[in-house]
């Protein structure tokens, strides 16, 4: 039996998900279930928006920057 | 600057390096250190203590590299120096005892409306062209305890398993993946906040 109760279960797998499959029960009723479909993707939203935003770190001129530095550590140190 | 072969993997580098190639570890260092930069950043929210990691972590594979045995990928071998290096200082600079992660609760009536009006979906892709997006996105992750962010970093941003994540935070699967449930929805509850007030 799949219902919204289930769907925190998954949740929290796909969260952490090495593995994005839904489940077929699930599957079903996320076609049906707004809600519940709503959380899948606002889950994944945030996944792939953390790792962008965390990507845009660094522009091109500040990692020339950081690489020179480091060479120079590494020329210190010998 | 040109950087070689683009094709030529890090595994390829590392055996150019050994045989005594010279000019090979920088192209190292420029491959990886925007990725280790963004994960220290993604950990520890300053730039100084970022660069200090992006600094050790190269200098420790510098002088560990012969100690490397191909048992792993480079990538995974540096991201775990870098990560054990991140950790470290997080860990000094502890100090006050952690507040736990409360989950912001339903707000009073029409803003919570205003909020759960906010529709994520659409942000999903745009966060590389939208500065301002990018930047709600940090200061979601950066206001998570220590404990919370270390492990959404590392899960979204470095694309750990759940099983590498326990063995480097001590923690067991099942923790990790509460605990990252956990943060992500505060990360999802604190963006819709900020983009509904900023009329997004
Ligand atoms: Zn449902």
């Amino acid at each position: 039996m799949t219902d919204c109760a289930s769907l925190n279960e998954f949740l929290v797998d796909l969260a952490s998900a090495d593995d994005e499959s839904v489940p077929p029960g699930l599957e079903q009723h996320l076609a049906l279930c707004e809600a519940c479909a709503r959380q899948v993707d606002d889950v994944r939203a945030v996944r792939l928006m953390v790792h962008d935003a965390l990507d845009l770190e660094l522009t091109e001129a500040d990692q020339a920057e950081l690489d020179a530095m480091v060479l120079a550590a590494i020329a210190r140190q010998g | 600057m040109d950087f070689g072969e683009p094709a030529e993997t890090d595994e390829e580098l590392v055996a150019r390096l050994r045989a005594g190639e010279p000019g090979i570890f920088p192209v190292l260092v420029h491959r990886h250190s925007a990725r280790v930069f963004g994960l220290a950043m993604g950990m520890l929210h300053n730039a100084q203590d970022a660069q200090d990691v992006v600094q050790e972590t190269f200098l420790s594979v510098h002088r560990r590299l012969d100690g490397f045995r191909g048992e792993s990928s480079f990538r995974t071998w540096l991201m775990r120096i870098a990560t054990n290096s991140a950790l470290m200082k997080l860990r000094r600079r502890r100090r006050k005892p952690e507040l736990p992660l409360v989950i912001e609760e339903a707000e009073p009536q029409g803003r919570e409306l205003s909020h759960e009006a906010v529709d994520l979906r659409p942000l999903a892709d745009k966060v590389h062209h939208d500065r301002q997006l990018a930047a709600h996105v940090r200061a979601a992750v950066e206001a998570l305890p220590d404990r919370f962010r270390e492990e959404l970093v590392l899960a979204d941003y470095q694309g750990l398993s759940m099983a590498e994540i326990g063995d480097l935070l001590d923690l067991t699967v099942p923790n990790v993946k509460t605990r990252l449930h956990r943060a992500r929805l505060a990360v999802r509850d604190r963006l819709r906040s900020r983009l509904g007030e900023d009329g997004l």
